[in-house]
């Protein structure tokens, strides 16, 4: 089957309460047969936050291949376009990164590690010696494995000790961790992907889970064609194929989600659609937060998000009149305006409903990232290690205790620094030692240009770690060669707390290390030492570090404890967490309705969601949840840019179903490369005939940061909304910006980011569009996806070929269940 | 009675602190967590000035002695030092704005004017947040501003 054309694949209908059957995907070199492989190795799919479990093709040390793996829980053999085309080609793709490289008289230059690590080392070593701790900042990923980020949260915490630490999953995942902290007092998804077989109705916010997490998509697939459908209401202002699917699909202005929310909360409230007795034992502040939606009636939210008031009710009473709601929430909601209030205003009307932590009846706050709920655990987001809290003296205590440092050594007077700050103290130079691993932030930060400035200026020395030379590394002072997915060891963590074991399948190339050695060799020789003079970080193995992190995890809501590779190898990934209680692991969370909201235990005591203020220990104390959650409200309050008589237009950025994050290993397989090739805009049928656009013109996307020039797409979106992906960056025209031939969708974006969780706000901006000239034929734009043309325009449809065929072995075997009972 | 003395000077400190916010915000608008929300937080004020119009109105003019304002921030101050001193600024307007309507909430107490109660509940929480806000942000940004400060040579601006 060619997976180009056919995303989703075969489907597996089935009824609710039923399992999911297994349909194990396979894609191979289309040289190759099945009887070519040597081997297969074990892993965990990186290509988004789903965690399909994988098995890796390997032939002459090379990896040639995926299957999907059948006894695993989260994918039950599947795969998606992305994992099946993109894992594994870029791995033998010809510029890799395989020897260090140094900035000599302004170009980079090969080098011996020796000499490059020489060069971190001391120019650390001296900042920490004239400036102190504050003058370094270290920005990851959402790519690495647990392993990494714990290595680097201790070297960043407890060696060198500075809080300007972060993830680029402050873009992707951020506000699913504050949205749950806020509510539910720590961190840790509710909800499990199990609940898609037990919900009556299906709630996405903001979530095009067709093309982000295609696989989950399937399991949702599978259930829409089976005998008793579950109701879908999709809030998105895109016709995405879910809202294509929905039985509500609430297309909102972009940037009044909060707006929306309100009011579904008041209908719940007004309709007497409470679960009074749970709210009154497992909730506080109902009244607040009944006060607060009281003004948001269905016809002044429908207004404000220009919807239909009756539209609004009708979502409203699926949700209030249904059992069984399973809420999905991505980045429509948490890149958007008012990120953490409105999603946790989906986590409130759970509580309102009592739909929590039983079959059916759950929450999925959504990853972007492969990885990024690792770097939540681990704090290599900058959190405390463990989901601990930062403003808690007995949390940094326990840290010291298992670090052997003094707490003084770790930084906790304040919340650690976000991605958006580090980069504003890079372009003032206060921050001088800036080291980047594994991401791309001159593609996928908000306003590039600003962005570029700040790498490229004298004032910071900037490392950059990564597989590839991208856009961001050629702007480097130093860039070290990595080991990537398969070429090394590590365990993951995926949306809904599975963790699964990747083992290391080939070499990497050339003298590419990988991210753990690499921070290791850092450590050693800048010779960071615990409390009594011993190094610390001792650690040789990824294995070691992992067992470390269990203890760091011990009694904690994300309790590793009962987990080792051993458990990992050849079953099914499992969910955290695991212990001597759980020893098989947890389906769900709160099953009985107490949260970590305890002042003593929680991660945080709290923020203010509409300024993000901390909350003191003494407020909390005050409030005395203990163990109910918080029932945070907040009014809606405009985006921070409107459009205007210059710059008419929303824009709105995203992604497609054949890439990945800035396409560094999605545009190294051709089947994906030529699916979705090149940059384009999506324009409205009406927005297009305004201004004299036809499919494929060439056109001018402008804001007040910054100009593009795409082709244009004539599609299926809102009326005043401009969509631009945002994966398109300059790399694979070896460049690091647009030289003139801009089209980074983040040129346009704004810096403004969500006053809780955050996370830059990279769909809301305002653009001006004007067509520039006539195209060729029509935008590369796929037609498979919320992309696809409006309907009269005739564009070639998206196909795979021969090179994209897939084995799919429906009906396998029967379908794992957890611990295998 | 002096209470719409007091009405005056707290629609006045509110308008004080809403023009502190705006001049601060712009003059930091490089920062974008201080300059959206200052964007906010001045609106919170604009609203309250306008909130407490008909109060003003009902109890009828009051004195103005110039003694009992306080002033406002004619202009932001340069680089991080200057954010600094800045947001001290709005923590102690809004500090004090906060204080006037306690005064005005106790008053309103006595003289069983639910409707002004209501009112000073209500703007007097949000003021609350304003506190806790700059607080925040003084705590966030102190040790960098005082430890390593700003290059201002090396800043980009544009
Ligand atoms: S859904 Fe995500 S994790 Fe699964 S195969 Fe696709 S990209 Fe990989």
């Amino acid at each position: 089957m060619d997976r180009i054309a056919d995303i989703w694949g075969t489907r597996t209908p089935h009824a609710i309460d039923t399992p999911w059957p297994v349909r194990i995907d396979t894609h191979l070199d289309p040289a190759l047969g099945a009887g070519d492989v040597d081997r297969w190795v074990q892993a965990g799919c990186v290509l988004c936050s789903n965690g399909c479990a994988v098995d890796i093709a390997v032939k002459d040390g090379e990896m040639v291949g995926v299957r999907g793996r059948g006894v695993d829980l989260v994918n039950h053999g599947r795969l998606g376009p992305k994992g099946l085309y993109g894992s594994w080609n870029w791995s033998r793709s010809g510029d890799r990164l395989t020897r260090p490289l140094v900035r000599e008289g302004g170009q980079l230059v090969e080098t011996d590690w020796d000499t490059a690590m020489g060069r971190v080392v001391e120019n650390s070593q001296r900042l920490l010696e004239e400036k102190g701790p504050l003058s370094h900042g270290f920005y990851t990923t959402g790519q690495l494995f647990l392993e990494e980020y714990y290595a680097l949260a201790v070297l960043g915490k407890a060696g060198v000790g500075t809080p300007h630490m972060d993830g680029n999953t402050r873009l992707c995942t951020a506000t699913a961790g504050a949205a749950l902290k806020e509510t539910f007092g720590s961190d840790g998804q509710p909800g499990s992907y199990a609940d898609i077989e037990s919900a009556q109705a299906i709630f996405l916010y903001g979530h095009n889970m067709a093309e982000t997490q295609t696989v989950l998509w399937m399991r949702v697939l599978d259930r829409l064609h089976g005998p008793d459908r579950p109701a879908i209401v999709c809030m998105d202002p895109r016709l995405t194929p879910v809202a294509r699917e929905a039985d509500v699909h609430l297309a909102v202005r972009p940037g009044t989600n909060q707006a929306a929310m309100n009011a579904l909360i008041r209908e719940v409230i007004h309709r007497g659609w409470v679960d009074e007795e749970y709210v009154a034992a497992h909730t506080i502040m109902f009244d607040e937060l009944a006060q607060i939606v009281e003004p948001y009636t269905p016809q002044h939210a429908g207004e404000i998000c220009d919807v239909d008031p009756a539209d609004l009710e009708r979502a409203a009473e699926v949700f209030g009149t249904t059992d069984r709601v399973l809420s999905t929430v991505l980045q429509g909601f948490y890149q958007s305006n008012q990120a953490t209030a409105a999603s946790c205003q989906v986590n409130n009307l759970h509580l309102l409903r009592g739909m929590l932590g039983r079959p059916g009846a759950g929450i999925l706050q959504m990853n972007g990232q492969p990885t990024a709920q690792n770097t939540r655990e681990t704090g290599a987001d900058g959190d405390m290690s463990g989901f601990r809290n930062w403003g808690n003296p007995a949390h940094i205590e326990q840290l010291a205790e298992l670090w052997n440092v003094e707490p003084e050594v770790i930084p906790h007077w304040a919340p650690p620094t976000h991605a958006s700050q580090l980069f504003r103290y890079v372009e003032e130079g206060s921050i001088e030692f800036f080291w980047i691993s594994g991401t791309n932030p001159v593609v996928s930060m908000p306003d590039s240009g600003r962005i570029r400035r700040a790498l490229a200026g004298e004032q910071t020395f900037v490392v950059v770690q990564d597989v590839f030379l991208t856009e961001t590394a050629r702007l480097a002072d130093v860039v070290l060669p990595a080991a990537g997915w398969g070429e090394k060891t590590g365990t993951m963590t995926n949306v809904n707390r599975t963790v699964h074991l990747c083992d290391k399948a080939v070499e990497p190339p050339g003298e590419a290390k990988p991210d753990l050695d690499i921070f290791l060799d850092y450590a050693r020789r800048m010779g960071f030492t615990d409390r009594d003079g011993a190094p610390l970080l001792t650690w040789t193995s990824p294995e070691e570090v992992f067992e470390a992190w269990k203890e760091c995890t011990r009694g904690r809501p994300c309790d590793y404890t009962g987990l080792s590779y051993d458990r990992l190898r050849g079953g099914s990934g499992i969910p955290w967490p695991v212990n001597d209680e759980h020893p098989d692991g947890t389906q769900r969370l709160y099953e009985d309705g107490v949260f970590p909201t305890e002042t003593d235990y929680a991660e945080t005591y709290g923020q203010d969601l509409l300024t993000g203020a901390s909350v003191s220990e003494q407020e909390h104390r005050a409030m005395n949840p203990a163990g109910r959650a918080m029932l945070k409200g907040a009014p809606y309050v405009p985006a921070h840019e409107e459009p205007d008589d210059e710059y008419p237009l929303r824009l709105t950025t995203g992604r497609t179903v054949y890439h990945f994050h800035t396409r560094t290993k999605t545009a190294r397989a051709e089947q994906l490369r030529k699916a979705a090739p090149e940059a384009w805009v999506e324009l409205s049928v009406a927005d297009a005939g305004d201004l004299g656009i036809a499919e494929g013109d060439l056109v001018r996307v402008e804001s007040r940061r910054g100009a593009i020039e795409v082709p244009a797409r004539i599609g299926q979106g809102r009326t005043g909304v401009v969509f631009v992906p945002f994966h398109f960056g300059y790399w694979d025209e070896d460049r690091s910006g647009p030289d003139g031939r801009a089209r980074a969708a983040n040129e346009l974006t704004l810096t403004s980011w969500d006053p809780v969780s955050r996370q830059p706000q990279v769909k809301n901006a305002s653009v001006r569009v004007t067509r520039v000239s006539a195209g060729t034929g029509p935008s590369p734009a796929p037609t498979t996806t919320a992309s696809a043309p409006a309907p009269g325009i005739e564009v070639p449809a998206t196909v795979g070929g021969p090179e994209a065929g897939v084995d799919e072995q429906v009906d396998a075997h029967e379908p794992p269940t957890l611990g295998g009972e | 009675m002096q209470l719409a003395t007091y009405l005056g000077l707290l629609s006045r400190s509110e308008e004080t602190l809403g023009a502190a916010f705006d001049t601060i915000g712009q003059g930091h608008s490089r920062d974008a967590g201080i300059y959206f929300i200052c964007r906010l937080l001045s609106g919170q004020c604009a609203e309250h000035v306008a909130d407490l119009a008909p109060v003003c109105d009902r109890y009828g003019p009051g004195g103005d002695p110039e003694r009992l304002h306080v002033p406002g921030v004619p202009e932001a101050r340069d680089g991080e030092l200057g954010l600094l001193r800045d947001l001290q600024e709005l923590h102690t307007l809004a500090t004090f704005v906060g204080s006037t309507w306690l005064v005005v909430s106790q008053t309103a107490q006595g003289l069983r004017d639910d409707e002004l109660l209501a009112l000073a509940k209500r703007c007097s929480a949000q003021t609350t947040g304003q506190v806790t806000w700059a607080q925040s942000q003084l705590k966030s940004i102190a040790p960098q501003a005082l430890i390593i400060g700003s290059a201002p040579q090396a800043s980009v601006t544009g």
